[in-house]
């Protein structure tokens, strides 16, 4: 073990040593369009370091690839839940969508942290005691199933699918704004990368390069943001608490004479009076109370849907291990989640003259940083953060996807007698599909880092989680209900995406107005995941079929027990 | 059918197999994780939603002050016999919109931008029309930019300094000194949508900083969220204690 670290540490130290050297002479002078050398070498060096802690971690069978070998520490695996949790959408989409939309924004942050109550409370320890490696192996032992096995992998596919497009987007954008190339390029060369890193690491080395990146993640978030505060004069010893007296400042207004600073581009630092920054769904960002909870509520009934943050649950030794990893993990969280909004709020005061223009805001934490002037080796240390949040999740969901496909499907459903080797390359074909279904999807650009996940967790919620939530806690919910739960949480979804795609192409869809408010894309588990619970009930009440005894038997004695 | 678990072996048989229910717990152990669960559910959810619905319940359309300056003049404005002094705060009224650092519908900021460059016309004499007119059509609309600043009467510091950076992009070639009946339709809902905020006491105490409820939602949740985590991962382990639990979870590790 000593000797992986001295390795590990060689390497880092000789890949960024030419780093610190050229990027200290490669200064920042515009936001977007230019290859950036620092930065560049900055992600280079991050990214090779992780290959090699993923080369010397690698899989050396199945129980590898998807358990990690349940070798893992609580803290150590809250470490990789909180690094396979923070994305490009925690990274780069919540600032952005508070950049955007205010106090709308905070819907997502809380429903993305609140969720983890639910999960903690309802599932973890129990999911830990069932024992199985992934969600689907529950599904199909819970409901004694073979069809809702497959069809618990397939949807834990397509949920990994639909999660990943927002992560290949904010790699798509982190590389075009590092390599200056079209954002096109950047999707394929960072989903090349991403690609190549998983299928030589697998989980046992993911697991371990979370942990590595779970740091990085963190230090290169919050090192902007100490400098940003400290320069505007606000309190930065804790941004997160130091940031208040920039909201307050957004919403009453900043006179130029008050800081008598400037942006990069030599803008006051000024903002007239915009409450509409902070009061909550405010009419100017054509929001809703109803959305707001809407999205709240399905983002946290969609964290304890989700097949690669359940299956987090299988790598931890034992059921009290599960339930602190939870805690841990929503710990480290944390720590970013209330540092994202410092963003968004230093991102509108120093974006607020006209004369800066329009930015993108799915890269608004970026081009703070340089709008602040931060030092070019810093922001390119930040943008290499992003590249290694959307990374740890997109690896994370490329195993969890591929093991959906191999495990689930092809060897449980299809070949039982298929030998390792066998498993392990099926395993590597699903990551490869999956990888470029979700690149051409990334390519389509289809909204913002964070909604393109949250339908990810709208579908989760409507589907995975009532599958667990009853099949954890009512005996009595059968493969009947089980069926008629999954088939109504999907119905909804497809309604909800197809409308959403047919508003993106124009199609002429009836009663498009209700259904774009009521089962809207970003949240339609609202509604989803509780008709799918309440079709469980009902299928299983009215069936004839009844729960196995042995069932009842293991949730009482094991689960439960 | 695949492999149930009950194929595996289990420990502790009980005979018959009970039920599993959430709200009909079948034994000491599971009646105190129940309420431990329903108590920090609840707790958890009145936190997150019952905030919110407070929220709702206080709020109140409050304009802003800039609000208040366009509902005293606009009715002149709209009529077409403004004041000077009415169409100066007409103007610095409309400048409030159209600087504000949040994404406004194209045809909003169209109809808010021919508003502004109406009115700062209708404020010019004639030979500073022609003018500004003719400057109007300038990449750098210098002249219109100098005309407007001395009409509207803008001076270099404050707000108003913010609101001179924002002539160049607001002022906009335009035929007449008369509204057009389409923006008079527009500009009031156009300002309501724009200066009125949902405001309570919640949202104007402030508390480190913050405005109340914007901490309560982004700050103070979290690390409740957290402090629940540990208080149910704590009191699970005691109950399971208690109930002689944890020596047969680890028994199973």
């Amino acid at each position: 073990m000593l000797s992986i670290t001295r390795r590990v540490l060689l390497g880092l130290t000789v890949l960024l040593t030419p780093s610190l050297a050229l990027a200290a002479g490669g200064g920042v002078t515009s936001l977007e369009g230019s290859f950036k050398v620092g930065p560049a070498i900055i992600m280079i060096g991050i990214l090779a370091l992780f290959v090699t802690v993923g080369l010397l971690n690698r899989a050396k069978d199945t129980s590898d690839y998807w358990a990690a070998g349940r070798r893992i520490s609580p803290a150590g695996a809250g470490m990789a839940i909180a690094s396979n949790w923070m994305s490009g959408a925690s990274f780069l989409g919540m600032a952005a969508i508070m950049y955007g939309a205010g106090y709308h924004g905070l819907s997502y942050v809380v429903g993305w942290t609140g969720g983890y109550v639910l999960l903690l409370v309802l599932m973890a320890g129990q999911i830990r005691r069932y024992g199985k490696y992934t969600a689907a192996d529950f599904i199909g032992d819970r409901y004694y199933s073979k069809g809702l096995r497959a069809f618990g992998a397939t949807l834990a596919f397509l949920i990994s699918i639909t999660y990943c497009v927002g992560q290949f987007a904010g790699i798509g954008l982190m590389f075009k704004w590092i390599m200056g190339v079209d954002y096109t390029w950047a999707v394929i060369i960072g989903s090349s990368v991403v690609l190549f890193y998983t299928l030589i690491s697998g989980m046992l080395g993911v697991t371990k390069n979370m942990q590595i990146q779970y740091v990085i993640i963190i230090v290169s978030f919050l090192i902007p943001l100490f400098i940003l505060l400290n320069r505007y004069d606000y309190f930065a010893l804790i941004p997160m608490l130091g940031y208040g007296g920039i909201v307050t400042d957004i919403v009453n207004g900043l006179v130029p004479e008050v800081k008598n600073a400037v942006n990069v581009f030599g803008h006051d630092l000024a903002i007239l009076p915009s409450p509409e920054y902070a009061m909550p769904w405010d009419p100017a960002t054509y929001q809703t109370a109803f959305r707001w909870m809407a999205i709240c509520f399905s983002l946290m009934i969609g964290t304890a849907g989700l097949p690669h943050v359940i299956q987090r649950f299988y790598v931890v030794p034992r059921a009290r291990d599960a339930r602190w990893s939870v805690v841990w993990g929503l710990f480290f969280i944390c720590i970013l989640y209330w540092a994202a909004p410092v963003y968004s709020a230093v991102g509108k005061l120093l974006s607020a003259s006209p004369e800066t223009g329009a930015l993108s805001p799915d890269a608004i934490v970026v081009y703070t940083a340089q709008l602040g002037n931060v030092f070019p080796l810093i922001v390119g240390l930040l943008a290499a953060g992003a590249v290694s949040a959307c990374f740890s999740t997109v690896s994370g969901l490329l195993v969890a996807g591929s093991s959906a496909v191999s495990h689930d499907l092809y060897v449980k459903v299809f070949r039982p007698d298929a030998d390792q080797k066998t498993q392990m390359l099926t395993a590597r074909l699903a990551t490869i599909s999956m990888a470029i279904i979700v690149a051409m999807l990334a390519l389509l650009e289809l909204g913002l880092i964070a909604q393109l996940v949250a339908v990810a967790f709208s579908l989760a919620g409507c589907t995975i989680f009532p599958l667990f939530l009853l099949g954890i806690w009512w005996s009595g919910s059968n493969r009947t209900g089980a069926w008629a739960g999954v088939i109504t949480g999907s119905a909804i979804s497809l309604l909800a995406i197809v409308y959403f795609v047919g508003s993106k192409y124009a199609w002429p869809l009836p009663a498009a107005d209700f259904i774009t408010d009521y089962f809207n894309a970003w949240y339609f588990a609202w509604i989803g995941a509780p008709a799918s619970i309440l079709a469980n009930i009902i299928g299983s009440k009215l069936s004839r079929d009844k729960t196995p005894e042995h069932i009842h038997r293991f949730l009482a004695e094991e689960v439960h027990g | 059918m695949t492999q149930a678990p009950g194929a595996e072996k289990t420990r502790n048989k009980i005979d018959p197999p009970v039920e599993i229910n959430f709200f009909k717990p079948h034994s000491p152990f599971t009646r105190e994780n129940r309420t431990l669960t329903l108590i920090l559910v609840g707790i958890w959810a009145v936190a997150v939603f019952g905030f919110q619905f407070l929220l709702i319940a206080l709020q109140k359309p409050t304009p802003e002050p800039a609000h208040h300056e366009y509902s005293h003049v606009w009715s002149s404005v709209e009529a077409g016999r403004a004041t000077p002094q009415q169409s100066k705060a007409f103007t610095r009224s409309t400048l409030s919109v159209l600087g504000k650092n949040v994404a406004l519908r194209a045809d909003h900021r169209a109809a808010l931008k021919e508003a502004l460059s109406v009115t700062v016309l209708g404020m010019l004499d004639g030979n500073d029309q022609a003018t500004f007119s003719a400057s109007l059509a300038t990449a750098d609309k210098a002249d219109a930019t100098r005309l407007a600043i001395g009409a509207i009467g803008l001076a270099d510091n404050g707000f108003d300094r913010i609101m001179r950076a924002l002539l160049p992009s607001s002022l906009v070639p335009v035929t007449g000194s008369a509204l057009r009946a389409e923006i008079k339709n527009e500009i009031p809902a156009i300002m309501d949508r724009y200066l009125i905020h949902n405001r309570s006491a919640l949202t104007d105490f402030t508390f480190l900083g913050f405005p109340f409820h914007y901490w309560f939602t982004g700050q103070f949740l979290l690390i409740f969220f957290v402090v629940l985590c540990f208080v149910y991962a704590k009191m699970i382990t005691k109950i399971m204690e208690k109930h002689g639990r944890i020596k047969k979870e680890e028994s199973k590790a």
